[in-house]
């Protein structure tokens, strides 16, 4: 099990980007973690390889607090969980072939001859759809979906057991992301590997999770099954990421008309619920008492109202609040 | 802009105690012990005694920091020594020549302003045509000629061979001509391809195709959209080769003999009078970071992106 | 890019200049007729023959050989000033940009401090403090021009570091040393070799200056901006000995002018793509 807890990270300067998140994910598990841009979910990623430093929190794998690791032992750990970059073409050194960026890991942490390496190379190429041709190429002779089968390749390199895909395939064509999305699938059935799949889109995520997690302003508002998304989410926000998503055929949705204005939440304060200014069941206790997850049916959910439908003796009130 | 403006001075304080270090290191670079060397320069072979005096009246004889203490008070007193040339105080010698220098530079940048403007303007308006292969070619040459070598060419060419202009010295406006043109045209060459590189940066942006699609004249994108963007790079430019501007004078103040700062500071140099040095480098540097920190405040009341920043901080400071 | 790079005209033209300065300066013994610095008292400032192919000086030396020889001094001076400020620039921009933290800040804050004098003001006090001399000249123009590498180098390294293939490769368990020469050296290295070339023409303009100031090489040794101030008092009546020097100069600094205005059109897509294209130019603006 990886495991998070109660995660804090500020940036110098900057916005709290994750406030208090912890999170499990299960061996052989995949769990989606959405939410708007700047919520922090990359962050959140970045933190679990300790590829950026938490201020507060611990991390922990299969019970192991590595936290504090240095060294080799973080080196030994990272073998153990792997990551996936969004940015495909700025993830891959653009001065290296194929073949020597795959070779970056394998000579990491195996000692391999230079056949053993090249053999490797080719089997991994294959694992991902990519001819053995492809390997003495450059990142900018290949596609976008060719960079990211490479930079998937690259993560199963050492063999992993946890992945953490940040947003994969968000900047790729859709057709593309189909067959990424193909690809995720069955390395996961091949290789038991446990995944954290992050991405802003939830008909992505609702196509490779399990678990599904909802991130806001830093925070988790709420976790649930991803089969259940639909018709138990409970949280404000995620109704209203669902009612977000555009269906096919459909003419019309009723998506909240009232403008978002993405600045107004990043000033809030310390106290009270983060998405207090842009909800419309908050009441005098959502201004003062931040909501923490809890038990809700199948999820879990930070709000102090959860429920399908919005209770309409709260509306209203924020607007005479302001 | 109130607080802006007293961050910056907060941020000049540790840059002027480094110069003050700088400053005061550079006379330990000089090879030999100062107090011999002056005591040299008034005829026979100093006696131990004299120079233990000297030394002890100096200071040299202190700890080194303690060195560095004692000529930080005397420069707050405006006290930057003596010239051992002609014993006036270094301060008096750097101010009286301060102003030759200062109108030298003033014509230059008058003259840059006066060319760079229009050629850049027009090699934007006219990009690829020959005014624009002009002032490409006027960038390339200039960057290359040694300053020095063209004014002694317009010496040459214009004093000894015509007889047009005097060949050097201070005076009227003629004087000025020469050294003027010598220091002015490398940089009004450059100045017209910032311009041009920053208004064809603005020309490429939407906002402004969007205009010139509305049926605005090119003249008034230029004025309304094109000038006010490109003032703000060009100032901070300007900041950087007020240095040229300044360091150059020294090399063109010599070969005109225009009896300016520069030239002073090669004399006493040459004349191993190293107060005088020490105290010009001193003074330049100030000049330079004084008028770097006016450019800084008035790109920041320019730039609309910088003054929008500074109200948002404001904002959410209360 | 290395084969785009000749179809450039400019950067043909000037690298051939180049090329040319290089080997007079590398063959300068074998083509000089005369003992450069040989004073010949009966035979001052005479007209080009055949003995002397461009005349002789104030002293009776062969303007010729001088010019020639001269190329070795300046040259030879440049390219050692630039290998200094190079390995000295690169290695403290690079520590600054890589590790950022308190290293970062008091190396930021030094060059922010020299940078408060005006460059060519502090290598004139420096070699003035210093004494004349070639090696004095050395270490001021040295003193200033490392300021420019360590400022471009440590915001190149820091845009570079940025980069997501870094954290990938953090992630794939590379050390420091590998990510350094692995993944940062390769992806600057071009372009600090460009900066390291422009730059160069501005070396030699601020050697052949301080020399013509007094404050370089020290006679009899011959070096065009020497040269020319040694011409001085006598230019007016023997132009040449003020032209030629001069034009040796002016030559070689359109070759790297040309280069630069080439490189520029060149650079931009690939230098852009890693955000680095106007800070160099912006860099070498000054």
């Amino acid at each position: 099990m990886l495991e998070a807890r109660e995660l804090y990270k500020k940036y110098p300067g900057g916005a709290q980007a994750v406030r208090g998140v912890s999170l499990r994910i299960l061996p052989g598990e995949t769990l989606g973690l959405a939410g708007e841009s700047g919520c922090g979910k990359s962050t959140l990623g970045k933190l679990l390889l300790r590829l950026e430093e938490p201020d507060s929190g611990s991390l922990l794998l299969e019970g192991t607090d590595y936290t504090k690791f240095t060294g080799k032992k973080m080196r030994n750990l990272r073998r153990k969980i792997q990551m996936v970059f969004q940015d495909c073409s700025g993830s891959l050194n653009p001065r290296l072939t194929v073949a020597q960026s795959l070779s970056e890991p394998l000579n990491n942490y195996f000692s391999l001859s230079a056949g053993e390496r090249e053999a490797q190379i080719r089997t991994l190429l294959e694992s991902v759809g990519l001819q053995p041709g492809h390997s003495q190429r450059f990142p900018h002779e290949l596609s976008g979906g060719q960079r990211q089968r490479v930079g998937i390749a690259r993560a199963l390199a050492v063999q992993p057991e946890w992945m953490i895909c940040d947003e994969p395939v968000s900047s790729l064509d859709v057709l593309v992301q189909a067959q990424i999305l193909e690809l995720f699938a069955e390395i996961k059935e091949e290789r038991r590997i446990s995944l954290l799949f992050i991405s802003h889109d939830l008909s992505v995520l609702s196509r490779v999770s399990s678990k599904i997690a909802i991130m806001y302003e830093g925070q988790l508002v709420e976790v649930l099954p991803a089969e259940n998304l639909k018709k138990q989410a409970a949280h404000p926000y995620t109704q209203e990421l669902i009612r977000a998503v555009p269906v096919l055929g459909l003419r019309r949705q009723s998506v909240s008309r009232q403008p978002v204005d993405e600045t107004l939440s990043k000033e809030t304060p310390n106290h009270g619920c983060s998405y207090l200014a842009r909800c419309n069941r908050a009441n005098e206790q959502c201004a003062v008492q931040r909501p923490v997850l809890r038990s809700y049916g199948t999820a879990q959910v930070a709000c102090h109202f959860p429920g399908q439908v919005s209770s309409n003796k709260t509306k209203g009130w924020i607007t005479s609040c302001f | 802009m109130k607080s802006y403006v007293f961050k910056r001075l907060l941020q000049l304080i540790p840059v002027l105690l480094g110069v003050s270090v700088v400053t005061f290191t550079l006379i330990h670079l000089a090879p030999g012990d100062p107090a011999h060397f002056m005591l040299q320069k008034t005829g026979a072979e100093p006696t131990k005694e004299a120079l233990q005096a000297l030394r002890h009246e100096m200071g040299l004889d202190l700890p080194i920091w303690q060195q560095y203490l004692r000529w930080c008070e005397q420069i707050l007193q405006l006290n930057l020594g003596i010239s051992i040339k002609s014993g006036d105080t270094v301060l008096k010698e750097l101010l009286d020549r301060l102003p030759a220098t200062l109108e030298l530079a003033a014509s230059s940048l008058a003259f840059v302003v006066l060319v760079a403007f229009p050629l850049g303007i027009f090699s934007a308006m006219y990009k690829g045509r020959w005014i624009d292969q002009l002032s490409r070619a006027m960038a390339i040459v200039f960057g290359a000629m040694p300053r020095f070598w063209l004014g002694l060419l317009f010496i040459y060419f214009f004093a000894v061979k015509f007889h047009v202009l005097p060949v050097a010295g201070r005076g009227d406006a003629v004087h000025l001509l020469l050294p003027t043109l010598t220091l002015g045209l490398g940089m009004s060459a450059n100045y017209a391809r910032l311009l041009r590189t920053s208004l064809l940066e603005v020309f490429s942006q939407e906002y402004v195709r969007a205009a010139r699609a509305r049926g605005v004249k090119p003249g008034q994108l230029v004025i309304n959209y094109g000038l006010k963007n490109a003032l703000v790079p060009i100032l901070t430019a300007f900041g950087m080769s007020l240095g040229q501007l300044l360091g150059g004078s020294a090399i063109i103040e010599t070969v005109f003999s225009w009896p300016g700062i520069g030239k002073f500071a090669l004399e006493s140099i040459m004349n191993r009078d190293y107060m005088v040095v020490q105290g010009y480098a001193l003074l330049m540097a100030l000049i330079f970071v004084v008028v770097n920190l006016c450019i800084d405040v008035a790109c920041m009341l320019l730039d609309p992106k910088t003054k929008k920043l500074q109200v948002k901080q404001a904002g959410g400071g209360k | 890019m290395s084969r785009k790079l000749w179809r450039k005209p400019m950067i043909l033209i000037g690298c051939l200049i180049l090329l040319f300065y290089m080997v007079v300066a590398c063959l300068a013994p074998a083509l000089v007729p005369n003992n450069p610095d040989e004073i010949h008292l009966d035979s001052l400032f005479l007209p080009a023959d055949a003995t002397y192919p461009l005349g002789t000086d104030f002293l009776g030396r062969c303007s010729y050989s001088r010019l020639i020889m001269a190329s070795r001094h300046t040259l030879g001076a440049a390219l050692l000033i630039e290998g200094i400020v190079l390995v000295v620039g690169v290695t403290i921009g690079g520590l600054a940009g890589y590790f950022k933290g308190w290293l970062d800040k008091v190396i930021i804050s030094i060059i922010d401090i020299l940078l408060a004098f005006p460059g060519i003001i502090l290598a004139l006090v420096i070699a003035g403090m210093l004494g004349p001399g070639m090696k004095n000249l050395i270490i001021a123009v040295s003193a200033v021009h490392w300021i420019g590498y360590a400022r471009i180098v440590r915001n190149m390294v820091i845009s570079v570091k940025e980069k997501e293939f870094v954290t990938a490769a953090v992630s794939l368990g590379s050390n420091h040393p590998q990510i350094i020469f692995k993944h940062i050296l390769p992806n600057i290295l071009p372009f600090i070799l460009v900066y390291a070339t422009l730059n160069l023409g501005l070396l030699i303009l601020n050697i052949a200056g301080l020399s013509f100031l007094g404050l370089g090489v020290q006679p009899p040794t011959a070096e065009w901006g020497a040269m020319l101030n040694e011409a001085r008092p006598y230019f007016r009546d023997y132009p040449a000995l003020m032209l030629l020097p001069g034009a040796a100069i002016l030559v070689i600094g359109l070759a790297f002018q040309l280069i630069g205005e080439g490189l520029r059109d060149i650079l931009s897509p690939r230098a852009s793509q890693l955000g680095l294209e106007k800070r160099i130019l912006a860099e070498l603006e000054e």
